[in-house]
């Protein structure tokens, strides 16, 4: 990221969540955002991921300004590069754990007995082979997040963004999936984390900390 | 892959689209009476009036299902789906809804016109006077309509489509 510059039009006028960021992330890093309710680390991320654009400023993600791309272009490069754990649960309640994961596989145009091979290698390793065929509407909160998890890593892609995935969880569901984030998954991937919960930092390379109001 | 996200759409919102099939349906049923039974195709003035009530109803109702789908458009398009991807997977729901209920509707309608003996006293319609055509012309008629509905609807869509993917997230 260089020199983003992002505002949002409130009720009094314009708020500035950032002014002059710049941001370098190495490829197979793992950093994690730190920093206080409304200081902007969702939209960080919503602006990596491209689902909103900066006022000014350059986004690179593999060496590609997708501040530059369209829509769907943007869509297909995040569909192949990016797995995002977003801060409110996302799955789809009324479908199967197995059809959740099976959705970004889906709109990557995998082919069926592909998906299915992919499906059963992360059900293995994120623990959750006995739940595979119950609906999403049936689980806890913890095992919730460790299946919004699995999503994002189902496709096998490069970036993961996680934007507060801890926050809701009691400890012991935070152990086990921080014992699944350590694993072998996230070492080979480029990780940016965003979290108000030190814990995190364990599996962190590099911890940035972002203030209200203020630049990186 | 617009046919996946159809078909589990239509899982996802299984009651939603079962109300919505049974609403086009009773619809249907009372347009085939209107127009079969009680000379409606015959009668400008009653087939006009007739027919944009009709619309006005089936683009409401495909409004509403569309609003359903809303709920995980966001969902959607940050996993990667394309617009088009989205567009088709509508299009072909409300076309499968709206085609279902509209020619279930017609025989329904048909069938309660010969069956029940106290709805024939009321309207022309007889065994006897069953006219292929009028019945080809109703048809087509439901089907025209089911399409403009349709077309109504999936503008409604595009312009969810054309906002950021943070603004659809926030349907969630």
């Amino acid at each position: 990221m260089e020199h983003v510059k992002k505002t949002y039009n409130g009720q009094h006028g314009q708020i500035k969540v950032f002014e002059d960021v710049n941001l370098k992330v190495k490829i197979g890093e793992c950093i994690v955002i730190t920093g206080p309710t409304g200081c902007g680390k969702t939209t960080l991320l919503n602006l990596i991921a491209g689902f909103d654009y900066p006022d000014s400023g350059s986004i690179r993600v593999n060496g590609v300004d997708i501040v530059k791309l369209d829509a769907d272009t943007i869509a297909a490069f995040r569909a192949k590069n990016m797995g995002i754990v977003f801060q409110s649960n996302t799955l789809i309640p009324e479908l199967t754990v197995y059809e959740n994961l099976e959705l970004p596989l889906v709109l990557l145009g995998v082919k069926k007995e592909d998906r299915k091979k992919r499906i059963s290698e992360i059900v293995e390793k994120a623990f959750i082979k006995g739940y595979v065929e119950r609906k999403v509407s049936t689980l806890s909160a913890g095992e919730k997040q460790i299946i919004a998890i699995a999503r994002a890593l189902v496709s096998d892609p490069p970036i993961i963004l996680m934007d507060e995935p801890l926050e809701t969880l009691d400890p012991l569901t935070s152990d086990a999936i921080l014992a699944f984030l350590k694993g072998e998954i996230l070492e080979r991937k480029t990780v940016i984390i965003t979290t108000h919960k030190k814990r995190i930092a364990e599996i962190a390379g590099k911890i940035v900390p972002l203030r209200k109001k203020l630049s990186i | 892959m617009s046919l996946w996200v159809a078909v589990k759409t239509f899982k996802i919102k299984s009651s939603y689209i079962k109300s919505a099939i049974l609403v086009i349906t009773v619809l249907a049923v009372s347009f085939t009476f209107i127009f079969l039974g009680f000379n409606g195709l015959k009668n400008l003035p009653l087939q006009v009036f007739s027919s944009t009530i009709l619309i006005i109803a089936l683009s409401s109702i495909f409004l509403h299902v569309a609003r359903w789908i809303y709920n995980d458009l966001g969902v959607l398009r940050a996993l990667g789906a394309k617009k088009s991807t989205i567009i088709n997977a509508v299009f072909m729901e409300l076309t499968l809804l709206g085609l279902v209920s509209v020619i279930s509707g017609i025989f329904l309608g048909m069938l309660l016109m010969f069956v029940i003996p106290f709805i024939a006293p009321f309207s022309s319609f007889t065994l006897a006077s069953f006219n292929l055509n009028d019945f080809l012309l109703l048809l087509t008629l439901l089907v025209v309509y089911v399409f403009i509905s349709i077309i109504v609807s999936i503008i409604n869509v595009w312009g969810e489509i054309r906002k950021k993917v943070v603004e659809n997230l926030t349907y969630t």
